[in-house]
């Protein structure tokens, strides 16, 4: 505690405290939660007969994960793909070479983005994206079309995470730049991306994270069909769908087992989370 | 914290002040917009009372009428022996529709086919009679009473079926079906009939040359029907006991042909 600080400061902190710990104890809440209410699922099943497995008949007391797990990795990934790359591109692009008039109608555009419920991008690509999809590459919905509506919705997530970045780029750098008669490809690719590749992998997994919970609209365009895809187009179902379909008419053991589907995808964000700081500490 | 308390409290008082003319109703999709008609004219009458409903399906109808999380349960299936403590009101008899796109020409299939079209044995139009475009065949996801019906009159497991797509709601089934022409799904004839009227690229397809139409339904010659069911526990508050004897009233009744379902009388 400094002197410095006053009185009103320290509500102010103390305040602030109350609220931090209150939202770390929110995460907590829903781990304890989400572990009392899927372990059991994990302590009837064997482990084997559910990651492992391809078989999802609850009413027939068949609970295999396999394809979901699959499914909600390949989608994600895919949609990274997609977005990730471009969204850095059209960062710098706004930064460095966007005439000032382009600049006002490009952050509007993605402010707006950024607000459209994720039902209204479902919507969009059940009735725009996958009618042009089913007659090209039948059914129509999957894989592919999943991916796109997703990479549609986590671009501008990126978008701002790496303008906020290219912010804190110091001007010096480019005035060197400039004046050693460097191009703009070359500034972005020689200089910016290899000291600021950390930073722009924590917006590439701030939209992975983002694409791999999103559950609406990927409902309604991956065909929900539980396999593992052996094509781009190939319908699949994704640990959130999953979820979404069947939690309503679920009972006993069928509930804890999509509880069970929850944890997974805690899981799986962590496993990412770790990467991040793995890089971070070595 | 005193503030908090103070919030706390009115919304408390409004609460319990409101709830004698507020009744919920949750479950199936298919009873949903039949209930939320009844409902809207159920209040023009009754300008106190406010009905909510809320879908989900019926077993979440079952669920939260047996944990007192609503006053009505709405369910497109009749009570198994397991459920017969609830007390349940029939509202209409609806049946279940295999629907395809418009510029479908197919007019008819047999049991045989759409057995054979749902086990993956048929798979393409050409076996019956039109283009050569692979079928895309689309189900219902676990645990729906329109998925129990369905697989009840075709008498298979659901393990043997061999979906291309998989949906949740009748709405969503529709649209699937609107987006794809070389689709074949099944639905309420109700909801088809509604959406057919408003001029969605959609049709309803004969089963074994019986036409899926009012008469037929009435006469319980169509093969696959069901009747929508109000359920409820034994005690309900007026407000309730008001909305269940509107639901079956003559204003209830316009409602029922405006969906294109019919009445059990």
């Amino acid at each position: 505690m400094s002197l410095a600080r006053n009185k009103t400061e320290d509500i102010v902190f103390k305040g602030m405290l109350l609220v931090g710990l209150i939202f770390s104890l929110c995460i907590f809440i829903v781990l304890f939660f989400l572990i009392r209410s899927g372990g059991h699922f994990l302590l009837t099943t064997k482990i084997s007969e559910t990651l492992f497995f391809d078989k999802w008949f609850p009413s027939e007391q068949l609970f295999g994960l396999g394809p979901m797990i699959i499914g909600s990795a390949l989608v994600s990934i895919l949609a990274l793909l997609f977005a990730g790359p471009l969204s850095l591109v059209l960062a710098f692009f706004y930064f460095y070479i966007c005439p000032l008039k382009l600049k006002s109608t490009l952050d509007i555009f993605m402010d707006i983005f950024l607000s459209i419920p994720s039902v209204v991008f479902g919507l969009w690509g059940l009735v725009v994206v996958v009618p042009f999809m089913a007659p090209l590459f039948p059914p129509g919905q999957g894989l592919l079309t999943a991916s796109i509506v997703l990479a549609m919705m986590i671009l501008p997530i990126g978008f701002k995470t790496f303008v906020a970045t290219l912010k804190t780029l110091p001007s010096e750098w480019l005035l060197a730049a400039k004046s050693c008669n460097l191009g703009e490809w070359s500034l972005f690719k020689d200089i910016i991306f290899k000291s600021y590749k950390r930073k722009f992998f924590v917006g590439f997994l701030l939209q992975i994270t983002r694409a791999i919970g999103e559950t609406m609209a990927v409902l309604m365009v991956c065909g929900n069909i539980i396999q593992y895809p052996d094509s781009l187009f190939a319908p699949i179902r994704t640990l959130t769908t999953n979820i979404a379909l069947e939690m309503a008419y679920a009972t006993d053991l069928h509930r804890t087992s999509l509880f069970f589907c929850g944890l997974l995808l805690i899981a799986y964000v962590f496993v990412l989370l770790l990467l991040s700081k793995g890089d971070e500490y070595s | 914290m005193k503030l908090l308390l103070f919030i706390i409290t009115v919304g408390l008082i409004n609460y319990s002040h409101a709830a004698d003319n507020q009744v919920l109703l949750t479950g199936s999709s298919t009873v949903a917009p039949i209930m939320l008609d009844i409902a809207t004219a159920f209040e023009k009458q009754n300008p106190k009372s406010t009905i909510e409903v809320q879908t989900g399906g019926s077993t979440r109808g079952i669920i939260d009428i047996k944990r007192d999380l609503s006053q009505i349960g709405m369910i497109s299936r009749d009570l198994k022996p397991t459920e017969s403590f609830l007390k349940h009101k029939t509202i209409a008899i609806d049946g279940l529709g295999i629907i395809v796109h418009s510029s479908n020409p197919v007019k008819n299939l047999s049991k045989q086919q759409i057995t054979d079209i749902y086990l993956g044995k048929i798979k393409s139009w050409k076996q019956l009679g039109w283009v050569d475009k692979p079928i895309t065949v689309v189900h219902k996801a676990e645990g729906r009473s329109t998925l129990e019906l369905f697989l009840g009159y075709l008498k298979i497991k659901n393990s043997k079926i061999k979906p291309n797509l998989i949906i949740g709601d009748n709405e969503q089934g529709i649209k699937t079906i609107i987006g794809n022409p070389y689709s074949i799904g099944y639905v309420s004839i109700g909801a088809a009939n509604y959406n057919i009227k408003n001029k969605t690229p959609l049709k309803l397809i004969d089963l074994d040359n019986i036409k899926p139409s009012r008469a037929n339904i009435v006469n319980k010659t169509y093969p696959i029907l069901r009747s929508l069911n109000l359920i409820y526990k034994g005690k309900l508050t007026e407000s309730s006991q008001k909305l269940l004897a509107f639901s079956s009233g003559p204003e209830a009744l316009k409602v029922l042909e405006k969906h294109y379902v019919i009445s059990p009388q």
